[in-house]
């Protein structure tokens, strides 16, 4: 009997099937697919988008379909490449059609989170830029404003970056891309100089916007933004106390991230662990001899003396001895950061030098070949890497493509490295190292002496951060304890 | 021999009757334009009276011949018109005249009998004519013609002589041709009767009938007159007239006025039976009254008296001095009560100088409406149309729906049913259709704009809303599509036909009003995790707050004495200050909390539809109106910016830019906050959106130079740092 019925099932459903138009077949399987993605069933979902690309390659749908395999191949399952080859494919073949302003916009992203040298910005900005002038209608227009307002700030343009985000914010105000528009007018305004007016727009996303996701984000911007332009004054908080047992014991190094979960990285136990911004305990990672964390976006990279772990895994890394065939491991690791490309740069006390690695296979030397006793790395807001160095007590800053931006020399008008530990770097891109004795010395992201903190709460700084708010935390080796000054 | 001159009399007889049934129908109609062949038989006869009155009278023979013979022959075929009837009787008179004087004798006798045949009741004019002729005349007529006289009980029937109508008795003798008839009285309510009856030459024939009453009548007296009386349903007639005092003691012993009572009217022929009678009148409470008819007789029925219906409606308008329309006639200035109403549906229409109110109302017996008649704008149903055989089906039922929500539930819209006559000429000048003017068609904005602007002009409306079912099959789902005149864009709203909860969003949406202006204290604040409360980072250029000393640095704690933990908070508190617009405002950071009283100033602001849960085509609506009332004045100013915004919003560009020159040209200079700065620049986006780059860095270089104008509210980002940003961008070809 069931199978009577499957039979009639197939029969009106195939009758169905047979009296609609092939841009009505398109639109269900298109709706189906959609609808299959939102609520989690990937495969039947990638598989109708696919059969709308393939089998009904001349409706209207073909290219939306491709579109979306596009965005959840890059946002979802992450394969970058096959994101842009995908994108690629449907600005070559659907330049009229609706989704090639998003593919445009996928382009221009992939190409953003790659880009490391100043062309490469120009490249990504160009596809952004394209969208808006191309496809003036289009639904992506505000998020690519927003998008090539990003890319004109790391090319350091900041009036172009904060008018391209003033516009999106102003002529896309009900956007969903409005929030992180009028986020990144006020970031930039606030890079450029110009902190009062970049309060006042982080205030707007918290008026005009009080549920989006950049709300949060803008009040810790506020708090930030307020103390070090305004206030410009650093108390400790009397009120923090962690207590964490033997993870504060002989600390080197301590990481606050977007989402303020706190890692400590612990000789003593030998170990990064993390902690939500309650202290309750999450993530950990054991490795002997640890010696720094850091963050690159998202990631979070902890180097230990032998190899460096990350949420990708873990792994050694080796270089060429100097005789043919044979490689040195890289044993006295001391920092690690990772490049947008997934590229790692490490430094090593031992060779004195700073090493990129593809996965675990050498690149080359960053900057140069020129020797350094690299202790610290830490990525910049701007999409430079700063580098703390032991021999000579400076801080440099290169961009991901080696080329150099700014130096911190050793001394400077208001403050003098004598045994800088630590350095770490805020939402505005503003540097904060952490010396032995004497607290900690901040600069801007220019490489500006600003002011040096805590210099009466600390007796022997070891490691510092920087929380979302601007907080700066900093482990203090003989009290074995963190303190925050806010 | 005698029968058949008789038969042939009986016939050119009804031959005649029959033609002058035909004179009496002819008389009825507006009169027509001679024809041509009767015109010149005219013409003849006047030739032939020339002639006749002349030395050549017997030539004149000939001409009334032709006249006749013609007439005779057209007599055959159907029957004459009146004027060609006396032309016949003319001619017969005229050529037996001149038969007489040329003393052919015979010739004249057969030229009288003949007119006599043809008019019976024809005589000569003694007093212009030879005796002699005349003496001719009486006697063939006397010889041919005899009378008839019929009386009836009851009088006022209709009698017919050979199936001719006669009269209607009683009457005086009537001439007749002599010969044998058949009479027939008939009278509705009473039975026909037929007699035979010889009419002899000279002698009157006389004739009685007592009719039989088969149906009842009934008698009907109204106060006042003027009364519709229906009679199971059907229309019976109005009553009229003057009551005749011959019944006037009896009305008045029955309740009625005899002054204001109507005429007696009858309703005749009435079967056994019972009746169900109805009267109406305007302004009158209708009366049902059951008639029972046992036998065929008069039936004087009870009074009727209607009672007036009449309510009353008091109008205030807002402003006062409204102009008052009751059912489009002029009805005073607001405020006003119109008195004596007649209830039912009325349209009370205020015209203010700046906009109008309209509203249907039902108004019951001695029941009082108040309106407060506040200019509004107005929105026309366009109805509903259907793009399929399966759309049509509901069409009709949901536009009766939607039109029926529509005036039951929104109350800050004027609603009105927009005339499809006016909807069709207007279309049909632009030579398009609805249909094609309504998504997802792509008409052209410019024609989407123009029938709109003269449909809007038409009918005084500043906004449209029409209904599209589409074709299928399975939900009834259509789509309802809001227009503001001037608008390309519409706001659509999904509705379903069987579904009232599915208008809920379109009758809110259309209720909703926008506010652009808001309360401004001048305290620009932040939030911070680390302040317990918005923390002032700058007051604004001569506001309040300034005013008052608020530095830089200080934390508001709370205002009227409610916590302010965030500058959300503060800023809901201010707006809620409401028209007394003093909050009182406590601040931490001095020695002591201080709290300082705070007078707020009103501001424009930018609107935000979508934030605001406002609907774009509405809320132009609403700002059309501010600029069609109040012209020339800051508020339409600042009513065409936001116009401007709201058109930008929904991309239409042009209009965009069309109303921010113009509001750039109205605004006020130097005003820190919206002004004419604002205007330029978003001029300039709007140019910038439509490909002018060169006018739009124009644009963009006035607004930077405003030293004081903002985006967004007076708190917004100063113009002069946008817009100069802006310049360096297009200078630069970015």
């Amino acid at each position: 009997m069931l199978c009577v019925w499957s039979v009639f099932a197939c029969f009106v459903s195939t009758a169905w099937a047979q009296n609609r138009t092939p841009e009505e077949q398109a639109r269900q399987l298109f709706e189906d697919g959609r609808t299959h993605l939102a609520q989690g069933r990937v495969k039947q979902g990638i598989e109708s988008l696919e059969t709308v690309a393939t089998s009904f390659g001349s409706t209207s749908y073909a290219d939306d379909a491709l579109l979306l395999i596009g965005q959840h191949t890059e946002q979802v399952t992450r394969d970058l490449k096959k994101a842009a080859e995908i994108y690629d494919q449907v600005a070559k073949k659907y330049p009229q059609g609706d989704a090639a302003p998003g593919a445009y916009f996928g382009i221009g992203r992939l190409a953003l989170s790659r880009a490391t040298t100043l062309a490469e910005l120009e490249d990504a900005h160009e596809q952004f830029r394209r969208v808006v002038k191309l496809y003036p209608a289009s639904r992506f227009v505000a998020s690519a404003l927003v998008a090539s307002a990003t890319a004109l700030r790391r090319m350091g343009r900041f009036d172009s970056a904060i008018d391209a985000a003033r516009r999106a914010a102003l002529d896309f105000g009900s956007s969903e891309a409005a929030p992180d528009a009028l986020y990144e007018t006020a970031l930039c305004l606030a890079l450029a100089g110009e902190p009062n007016q970049a309060l006042e727009d982080f205030q707007r996303i918290r008026n005009r916007y009080p549920e989006s996701p950049a709300a949060s984000r803008a009040l810790a911007a506020l708090t930030a933004l307020y103390r070090l332009s305004t206030s410009r004054r650093f108390a400790r908080d009397p009120a923090f106390s962690p207590t964490m047992g033997d993870v504060l014991k002989d600390v080197r190094a301590i990481l606050m991230t977007p989402d303020r979960t706190l890692w400590i990285a612990s000789d003593k136990t030998k170990s990064a662990v993390s902690f939500d911004a309650n202290f309750k305990l999450g993530a950990s990672w054991t490795a002997p001899d640890p010696e720094s964390l850091s963050l690159s976006g998202d990631e979070v990279v902890f180097a230990a003396r032998l190899g460096v772990k990350t949420a990708r895994g873990a792994s050694g890394f080796s270089v060429p001895s100097g005789k043919p065939g044979e490689v040195d491991p890289l044993d006295r690791i001391t920092a690690a950061v990772a490049l947008p490309s997934g590229d790692l740069l490490v430094a090593d006390a031992k060779k004195k030098a700073v090493f990129r690695f593809s996965g675990t296979a050498l690149v080359g030397t960053f900057p140069d070949k020129q020797p350094r006793e690299v202790t610290r790395l830490a990525p910049s807001l701007q999409g430079e890497v700063w580098m703390l160095r032991k021999d000579n007590r400076t801080v440099e800053a290169f961009d991901f493509s080696g080329r150099p931006a700014r130096v911190i020399p050793a001394k400077g008008p208001g403050y003098e490295f004598k045994k800088p530990v630590d350095i770490a770097t805020d939402n505005f891109g503003n540097l904060y190292v952490a010396e032995e004795d004497q607290g900690v010395f901040l600069f801007s992201w220019k490489g500006a002496f600003l002011m040096q903190i805590g210099l009466s709460d600390i007796r022997r700084a070891r490691a510092v951060t920087v929380e979302p708010s601007g907080a700066v935390l900093v482990y203090d080796d003989r009290a074995e304890t963190i303190v925050r000054l806010k | 021999m005698k029968a058949l001159t008789r038969r042939a009399i009986f016939c050119l007889l009804l031959t005649l009757c029959a033609l002058g049934g035909g004179i009496a129908r002819a008389q009825s109609v507006p009169a027509k334009p001679e024809e041509p062949e009767i015109a010149a038989l005219r013409s003849t006869m006047e030739q032939a009276t020339t002639e006749f009155e002349g030395p050549l009278q017997g030539q004149s023979i000939v001409r009334f011949e032709e006249v006749v013979s013609k007439l005779e022959s057209m007599r055959r075929g159907a029957a004459l018109s009146e004027p060609a009837m006396t032309l016949l009787i003319r001619a017969y008179e005229y050529r037996a005249r001149a038969y007489f004087n040329l003393g052919s004798i015979d010739k004249a006798s057969d030229s009288l009998r003949a007119l006599i045949v043809a008019k019976p009741s024809h005589a000569l004019d003694a007093g212009q004519l030879s005796p002699k002729i005349v003496d001719l005349f009486k006697e063939i007529k006397g010889r041919m013609v005899g009378y008839i006289t019929v009386q009836s009980i009851p009088q006022g029937a209709s009698v017919s002589l050979a199936q001719e109508f006669l009269s209607v008795t009683d009457f005086f003798p009537i001439e007749v041709l002599a010969g044998d008839y058949s009479v027939e009285v008939t009278k509705r309510g009473y039975r026909s009767e037929s007699k035979p009856v010889t009419i002899v030459a000279g002698e009157t024939a006389s004739l009685q009938f007592d009719l039989v009453r088969t149906a009842a009548t009934a008698l009907i007296v109204t106060e006042p007159v003027g009364v519709e009386v229906f009679l199971n349903g059907a229309a019976k007639g109005v009553t009229a007239g003057a009551l005749d005092p011959a019944y006037a003691a009896m009305a008045a012993a029955r309740g009625l006025d005899p002054a204001k009572a109507s005429a007696r009217l009858e309703l005749s022929d009435l079967a056994a039976g019972s009746y169900k009678l109805e009267f109406r009148k305007p302004c009158y409470e209708p009366l049902h009254m059951t008639l029972d008819i046992p036998e065929p007789q008069d039936y004087d029925i009870a009074p009727v008296k209607l009672d007036p219906s009449v309510g009353s409606i008091a109008i205030a308008s807002e402003p006062s001095g409204g102009q008052i329309f009751l059912d489009a006639k002029a009805a005073g200035q607001a405020p006003k009560t119109l008195d004596n109403v007649c209830s039912g549906e009325h349209r009370v229409e205020v015209r203010h100088p700046f906009g109008r109110f309209v509203r249907d109302v039902q108004l019951r017996r001695g029941e009082k409406i108040n309106i407060a008649a506040v200019a509004r704008p107005t929105i026309g149903f366009l109805g509903a149309l259907a793009t399929g055989p399966g759309g049509e089906r509901v069409r009709d039922a949901l536009a009766v729906k939607a039109q029926d929500l529509l005036l039951k539930s929104v109350t800050s819209l004027n609603v009105i049913r927009i005339d499809p006559e006016t909807v069709r000429r207007v279309l049909e000048s632009e030579r398009t259709t609805l249909a094609s003017l309504l998504p997802p068609e792509h008409a052209d904005p410019a024609l989407i704009r123009r029938v709109f602007e003269r449909l809007g002009t038409e009918t005084e409306v500043q906004g449209f809303l029409a209904i599209r079912v589409p074709e299928e099959q399975l939900i009834r789902r259509a789509d309802a599509y809001v227009f503001a005149v001037g608008s390309v864009i519409p706001n659509v709203f999904p509705v379903v036909a069987e579904d009232e909860a599915s208008f809920r969003p379109l009758l809110s949406a259309l209720d909703r009003r926008a506010a652009s202006k808001e309360l401004v204290s001048g305290l620009v604040t932040i939030d911070t995790e680390t302040h317990e409360g918005p923390v002032i980072l700058r007051t604004l250029p001569g506001s309040p707050a300034e005013k008052a000393g608020f530095s830089p640095g200080l934390v508001i704690k709370s205002i009227g004495g409610v916590a302010v933990p965030t500058t959300a908070a503060m800023e809901r508190a201010i707006a809620s200050a409401g028209a007394k617009k003093t909050i009182s405002v406590t601040v931490s950071g001095t020695a002591e909390p201080t709290t300082v009283d705070l007078v707020l100033e009103e501001a424009e602001r930018e609107l935000r539809p979508e934030a605001e849960g406002l609907v774009a085509n509405k809320t132009m609506m609403d700002l059309r109106q501010t600029i069609e009332g109040y012209p020339n004045t800051e508020a339409a100013a600042y009513a065409r910016l936001q116009l401007g915004l709201l058109s930008l919003r929904l991309g239409d560009f042009a209009a965009a830019h069309d109303a921010f020159v113009r509001s750039r040209n109205e605004l006020p200079e130097g005003r820190h906050g919206l002004n004419k700065g604002t205007a330029s620049f978003y001029a300039g986006v709007a140019l910038e959106a439509l490909g002018y780059a060169k006018e739009a860095l124009e644009e963009y270089q006035k607004a930077a130079l405003d030293e004081s104008g903002t985006l967004g509210s007076r708190s917004g980002p100063l113009v002069k740092h946008v817009a100069g940003r802006r310049v360096a961008a297009l200078a630069s070809g970015r």
